[in-house]
């Protein structure tokens, strides 16, 4: 399963340049939706004023001891011309996996084990050299106890992964306990909080 | 070739020195190390040129996997690209001829630990923000030398009255 927490609030570009022929800053920030399609925000602001730009596709100019121009439509050229090599050379986002265990063990579920497949062919097509393992544990029990299942069970699935052949100095191991849930439930061996989370960037 | 020997060699001068110095201070400070150690990111794709330059040393070329760190100042040459993701999986690329300087970052949500502060000093970025900007919208800033950059987010939104440049008294008072 693929959790649902790497939405992002918004795309914004920026050219630090002298003035393009036209005269016209090349200072320029624009935004743009980010890739599920949502609009973003952002304030530009300087000592002599600010501009929020709210609509995909506009930007604003600056320019030493000046207010940042009025949101403007950019033309597609200027786009291109400004950010084109930016845009292209901007990484996809980093996807992540959950996997979930039996209760008070490294042992994972049976669905969570058929996922490993899949998360070894991601971090291939990505070719990740960065990839985070975070073992949690559910409240039950002593929490340094439970630092040190998180910790086993961030391992196991480490140790799982880099024998499928995922170069293991890509890896980053870490343990939280039980001090970030992804629930929060009163059952204190909320099956969902017994977790590795694993993030391909 | 006799540059890259050179860089190895080099680094792993700089590297022994670094071990000493941990050694020596681990038993006081090991708590602090390892947070300052945490990465910021890491290089996800470049093309051409592209190097950082760490803690004032020569400039390195980045290859990669590699991981950057807070004050690494990072820089691409003529025709050349690179894309990092960063720890809060904002992703962040620069076009040619820019300079980029992680100025501060944070990312310890567990710890209510957060902080994205980064310098576009010159050239071209692309940008999409992640956890930092939606935990925490002001605790991400892009500086660029004539302008500051600030993510509002999206339950926020507040139209500002217009002609900015009327208005000067409202600046840096957000």
């Amino acid at each position: 399963m693929r959790a649902p927490r790497l939405t992002s609030l918004v795309v914004l570009m920026l050219t630090v340049l002298a003035l393009s022929a036209c005269g016209k800053s090349r200072n320029v920030v624009l935004l743009l939706p980010d890739p599920d399609g949502h609009v973003g925000s952002v304030v530009v602001s300087n000592d002599q004023g600010s501009q929020t730009l709210t609509q995909a596709g506009t930007a604003t100019r600056t320019a030493p001891k000046a207010a940042p121009s009025q949101p403007e439509a950019l033309s597609a050229e200027e786009q291109e011309q400004l950010f084109g090599p930016a845009m292209r050379a901007l990484p996809s986002k980093p996807v992540r996996y959950i996997l979930y265990f039996v209760s008070d063990g490294v042992q994972l579920t049976q669905e969570s084990k058929a996922l490993l497949p899949k998360v070894v062919a991601t971090s291939r097509e990505r070719q990740s050299r960065d990839i985070a393992v975070v073992g949690h544990a559910s409240k039950a029990g002593d929490e340094g106890y439970n630092i040190e299942l998180s910790r086993r069970r961030a391992e196991t699935v480490r140790k799982l992964l880099v024998k499928d052949g995922l170069p293991p100095e890509a890896f980053e191991v870490t343990s939280h306990g039980s001090t970030n849930p992804l629930v929060i439930s009163d059952n204190p061996h909320e099956p969902k909080n017994r977790r590795v989370e694993i993030t391909i960037r | 070739m006799i540059k890259n020997t050179l860089h190895s060699v080099l680094g792993a001068q700089v590297l022994a020195a670094l071990t000493l110095i941990a050694l020596i201070s681990a038993p006081l400070s090991s708590t602090l190390a390892a947070e300052a150690d945490s990465p910021a990111g890491s290089v996800k794709s470049f093309t051409g040129q592209a190097q950082v330059a760490r803690h004032g040393a020569a400039p390195a070329p980045l290859n990669p996997g590699d991981r950057i760190f807070e004050k690494d100042v990072l820089t691409t040459g003529k025709d050349s690209s690179l894309g990092l993701v960063m720890r809060d999986n904002s992703v962040v690329s620069l076009g040619p001829g820019s300079r980029l300087v992680v100025e501060r970052f944070l990312f310890a949500p567990e710890k209510g630990a957060l902080a994205s502060i980064l310098r576009v000093a010159k050239g071209s970025s692309a940008m999409v923000t992640g956890e930092i900007a939606k935990l925490s919208p002001n605790s991400m800033k892009v500086y660029t030398p004539t302008a500051t950059i600030g993510i509002r987010g999206t339950h926020f939104l507040v139209n500002v009255e217009d002609g900015a440049e009327t208005a000067p008294a409202e600046a840096g008072g957000r």
